[in-house]
């Protein structure tokens, strides 16, 4: 998608890590498409939990943190507050249902998640997929875009730098 | 790359009135036409009139079918081109003539009243016109933005609506009048053109917007849907000058284009669909896609009608309820939350998204009903079993209630949560001040 929303190495930080959200946001969708409880000593599914797990940790909740603290305010001041508003209350509604499946992903590792606890985290799931990933869509149009308008090559490359140093 | 201007998208919302009004009484009609096939099932089920058969097919038309797409292409064209919407007194006064108008042309098909026809038909006229002054404005101050697939497929709509326009005036006047030397050939074009035209340019043109935002996929590459508007273009203007002059061989070839056009469109969406984010494409999806079947169906039912193998009823049931009905219904339950949602960031304290609107049990009800309804009306039309269109009455009042439910759910939802968070401003949120970057040392690489 980076060639039609626009290029910025921050914006490419950014679809990268999109991109591996909705990775393992298909594999847990192929999981809570089951009804019943998932065979965790499968590699396969431990492999998927963990993916999840680790996504939700890393690109939804760092993820989210860098954006809040260092392109919105920006993009706020360039006078776009209407996407500011709307996609920080996504990110606020995200949020704990990413953490309520992030716990499910590691309650179902342990093998300690009963069959009625799995029917409340399918359903969580499911809404964190639907809204995830029509928030990354609206992040990929609106976001990506107004990066590439509003950051010259220099603040670019820092805040690429920055986005880089918090991965680690 | 499009620019976008960051600035000003609370401009580019209507009054949230404005739309809940058209979608609103789009939803009414949607009824109120299932309704009239359980009040009058034989008539229904019958082409000609005037009579309560007329009266269904302009409550559809005029009632459903336009209305939907005044409100939508008011409210989704500024927000694509980035302009400053209509202000409302004019969407207000579109929505009056237009509906007002719908509905006494609809009481005067029912009761063979011929000024009520005169009068409904003028009315709406009017509103159109007005609707189409809005729409030229809009499009002449879009012609910088990207859209290059929408832009050309909306004003060929636009130029369609104006002949629809005309043809619909002489229509409602030759009741009284004689003015038209044929009557059902001046209809038929008024049909094509109405659905195929109006409509259908509407549907391709702005499919390649709503199609990849509701699938989560990748637009469609700027210009790849061209040959579609050339095609459809040229088969619409053949069809529709041999429908109104009686020349069979223009007929039939318009005919040929408008189905290759119409193939190529829908090849063009399943390969957009098909680059997807995510794999399951939800309720919406079950209706877009009968809809994109239903559209060629009903261009092969269309030339056998023209072939005199089949009657026209058939026809009429693929095209309406069929292909327009069904994928307004797939779009719109996208489409209403979605809106509500934008206008919770413009107005509450705190946004609420798409997904916290929907209630999916009514809509689960509805994806039944409209395809039984739809079977049933197709079976009654084809077998001339008018208790079959009282079932089919029956069922599609179901899904019409059921979305209505829907439609009302969503709004109440969008008002609670305003009520609850409070008004814009309220809040205890404020934006942070940019976290400042270094002035020095600047990274000395260039960026990709």
């Amino acid at each position: 998608m980076n060639t039609f929303f626009g290029s910025t190495r921050t914006g490419e930080a950014l679809h990268g890590e999109h991109q591996s959200t909705l990775a393992a946001l298909d594999g847990l969708e192929r999981l809570t498409d089951r009804s019943g409880l998932p065979d965790v000593s499968d590699p396969a599914v431990q492999a998927a939990l963990e993916a999840v797990a680790t996504a939700l940790e890393d690109d939804v909740a760092r993820h989210f943190a860098f954006e809040e603290e260092n392109l919105f305010p920006l993009i706020a001041q360039a006078g776009a507050t209407f996407m500011v508003d709307m996609l920080s209350g996504e990110h606020d509604e995200i949020r704990p249902l990413a953490a309520e499946v992030r716990d499910g992903c590691r309650s179902l590792l342990a093998g300690t998640m009963t069959a009625a606890d799995w029917r409340l985290f399918r359903g969580t799931a499911q809404d964190l997929i639907e809204r995830e990933t029509f928030h990354i869509q609206k992040e990929e149009m609106g976001l990506l875009a107004a990066l590439a308008q509003i950051l010259d090559s220099d603040d670019d490359a820092i805040l690429a730098a920055r986005h880089a140093a918090l991965r680690g | 790359m499009s620019v976008v201007p960051l600035a000003g998208a609370e401009q580019r919302l209507l009054h949230p009135l404005v739309p809940v009004a058209f979608f609103g009484l789009a939803l009414v009609a949607h009824l109120a036409l299932w309704g009239i096939a359980v009040l009058f099932p034989a008539e229904v089920t019958a082409v000609g009139g005037p009579g309560p058969g007329l009266a269904a097919v302009h409550t559809l038309t005029l009632g459903v079918l336009v209305t939907t797409a005044l409100g939508a292409v008011l409210q989704i064209l500024p927000v694509t081109t980035q302009q400053t919407a209509p202000p409302p007194l004019l969407g207000w006064l579109v929505l009056a003539a237009v509906g007002g108008g719908g509905v006494l042309l609809v009481a005067g098909f029912l009761g063979f009243l011929v000024p009520l026809m005169v009068a409904g038909a003028g009315a709406a006229v009017v509103g159109l016109v007005l609707f189409a002054v809005l729409l030229a404005r809009l499009l002449l101050r879009a012609r910088a933005s990207a859209l290059a697939d929408t832009l050309p497929a909306v004003w060929l709509a636009l130029v369609c609506l104006l002949a629809v326009v005309v043809l619909g005036g002489l229509l409602a006047h030759d009741y009284r009048l004689s003015l038209l030397p044929d009557h059902a050939a001046a209809a038929a074009t008024h049909a094509v053109l109405a659905a195929y035209g109006f409509m259908g340019f509407l549907v391709v043109g702005f499919s390649h917007v709503l199609v990849p935002m509701l699938a989560v996929a990748e637009p469609p590459p700027p210009g790849s849907g061209r040959p579609v508007l050339a095609l459809a273009a040229l088969g619409l203007s053949l069809a529709a000058g041999g429908l109104l002059l009686a020349v069979p061989a223009a007929v039939w070839a318009g005919m040929v284009a408008g189905f290759v056009a119409a193939l190529l469109h829908v090849r063009l969406m399943l390969r957009t669909v098909a680059k997807r984010m995510r794999r399951k494409l939800g309720l919406s999806f079950v209706m877009i896609r009968a809809s994109w079947a239903l559209l060629p169906l009903s261009i092969v039912a269309g030339a056998l009608v023209y072939a005199g193998v089949l009657e026209p009823e058939p026809f009429g049931v693929l095209l309406l309820p069929g292909w327009l009905l069904t994928l307004l219904l797939g779009i719109l339950q996208r489409i209403l939350p979605f809106l509500a949602s934008m206008h919770t960031v413009r107005t509450c304290a705190r946004p609420m998204s798409a997904n916290a609107l929907v209630w999916d049990v009514p809509l689960r009800l509805s994806t039944v009903c409209h395809p039984l309804a739809l079977g049933l009306l197709l079976a009654a039309v084809v077998l001339a079993l008018p208790p079959l269109a009282v079932a089919a009455g029956v069922a599609g009042a179901a899904g019409a209630a059921s979305f209505l439910v829907y439609g009302i759910t969503v709004a109440r939802r969008a008002r609670r949560h305003r009520l609850t968070v409070g008004p814009k401003g309220s809040g205890p949120k404020a934006a942070p001040p940019p976290r400042p970057l270094p002035v020095m040392p600047r990274p000395s690489e260039s960026h990709s």
